[in-house]
């Protein structure tokens, strides 16, 4: 079964299977998601949850703590939609750090 | 020659081992080797003799937890110890057996911010054909049926974290810079670097980014046709492939980038590069080639690919 599911950040919407994770069902909209790993290990997927109901697996703890998860900020990569949703893509916080610190970073 | 050998394995933490367990052997057709009570899984691949090329540990974290690397003889942990430790790097000897099925082991902090392990033993296995008139591959096996475990591409902190662990490679531990990216007034900083103990383009490679962390690890497989019958193999099974069939301009490697269950990027890397000899001169690449160094036919930036890792443990 399909649910809708608003990016609010992107003020876009499009729908995801129940069998498929929030990043697998909407990185196939160009510039919709962040690229990443879609399994949890580079964390480049945190969004916050607004509104909707979801199942969900295991979270990185090195980017998911219990508190975070608590407060629905999750893996997208990690939350099945059952109901329709409304989710926010927060920035990677480590990353921004880095980036003040003016860390030489691959390409950029 | 004596010294480090070459990569033997690494070993990282997963989410779901037992997800982990079904991809490594059906999707990369390696075999499960030993068990621990606490869940953790060793494997193997078919073209290698040595017990093991992989440690999976289950956790509440994806992370990497260290590279092995296999030297040649037991005298050479003492060899390195030494040099090592006057280099300025703390060194702590592992007893026989800490590191599963491995001899005594040296384990220590390379400048480039990651754990390392060298052992000179670890217990004997045997390739999966044999070692008298054996066939050229295995009939038997599981999807990809890669060879071997090739090597490691780690993420440091800046290019300064890249130049001092390529340093201390080269310096210390006796590693051939094949390959370099220069950044910086007149190329004067590293930004990422290839370095070879064996005679293939690089046994490790480091490159600038904003955390310590693993970028990848690969396997080795023949050639452009096991590269395209992989990436069939990775979409039969829904595998999140990250770059599809590509050359590198860097090594010249046939490659595919994609994901396992818990995040942690793989290669398979076709093709044995050039021969790396001490006397042959470093290859360089400038920043605006960057992108054409490391995926040759686009030559163009790749959004997660330098972006989306694997961090480093905190133990």
């Amino acid at each position: 079964m399909k649910h809708n599911i608003l990016v609010r950040d992107k003020s876009r919407n499009h729908t995801c299977h129940e069998d498929k994770s929030l990043m697998d069902g909407l990185n196939v909209y160009e510039n919709l998601v962040p690229k990443g790993c879609h399994n949890g290990a580079c964390g480049v997927c945190k969004i916050h949850i607004l509104n909707g109901e979801y199942s969900k697996s295991k979270m990185n703890r090195r980017y998911i703590s219990q508190e975070d998860e608590d407060k629905n900020i999750v893996l997208a990569c990690k939350v099945f939609p059952k109901t329709d949703m409304e989710i926010e893509f927060l920035p990677k916080p480590k990353i921004l750090s880095a980036l003040e610190k003016k860390v030489y970073i691959l390409g950029n | 020659m004596g010294g480090i050998m070459r990569l033997g394995h690494i070993d990282l933490n997963v989410l779901d081992i037992e997800k982990s367990r079904e991809y490594y052997t059906n999707i990369m057709g390696m075999v499960v080797v030993r068990e621990d009570s606490d869940g953790t899984l060793y494997l193997k691949c078919w073209d290698e003799w040595d017990k093991y090329s992989l440690v999976l540990r289950p956790s509440d974290e994806a992370t990497f937890n260290t590279a092995a690397y296999k030297v040649e003889s037991d005298e050479d942990i003492d060899d390195l110890k030494a040099k090592i430790e006057a280099y300025g790097v703390e060194t702590e000897i592992l007893p026989e057996g800490e590191v599963a099925e491995c001899g005594r082991t040296l384990k220590f902090t390379a400048p480039s911010g990651h754990i390392f392990h060298l052992y000179a033993y670890k217990t004997f296995v045997g390739k999966d054909v044999g070692d008298t008139n054996p066939r050229p591959w295995p009939f038997e096996g599981k999807g990809i049926k890669a060879h071997w475990i090739d090597h490691t591409l780690l993420m440091c902190e800046g290019p300064e974290k890249v130049m001092a662990g390529t340093k201390f490679f080269q310096e210390v531990l006796g590693f051939k810079l094949a390959e370099q990216v220069t950044v910086g007034p007149e190329g004067s900083l590293q930004a990422a670097t290839w370095l070879a103990r064996t005679s293939t383009p690089h046994d490790i490679a480091f490159v600038a980014g904003p955390h310590t962390g693993m970028h990848h690890f690969a396997y080795f497989l023949d050639g452009w046709n096991d590269i395209l019958r992989a990436a069939d193999v990775m979409a039969m099974h829904n595998v999140k492939i990250d770059v599809t069939p590509q050359r590198h301009g860097i090594t010249r490697g046939e490659t595919i980038y994609f994901f396992d269950p818990s995040g942690h990027r793989l290669e398979t890397f076709a093709g044995l590069g050039y021969l790396v000899q001490p006397d042959m001169p470093t290859i360089t690449w400038t920043e605006e080639e960057l992108w054409r160094g490391i995926f040759y036919h686009t030559g163009a930036e790749d959004g997660a690919f330098t972006t989306a890792y694997t961090l480093s443990a905190y133990k």
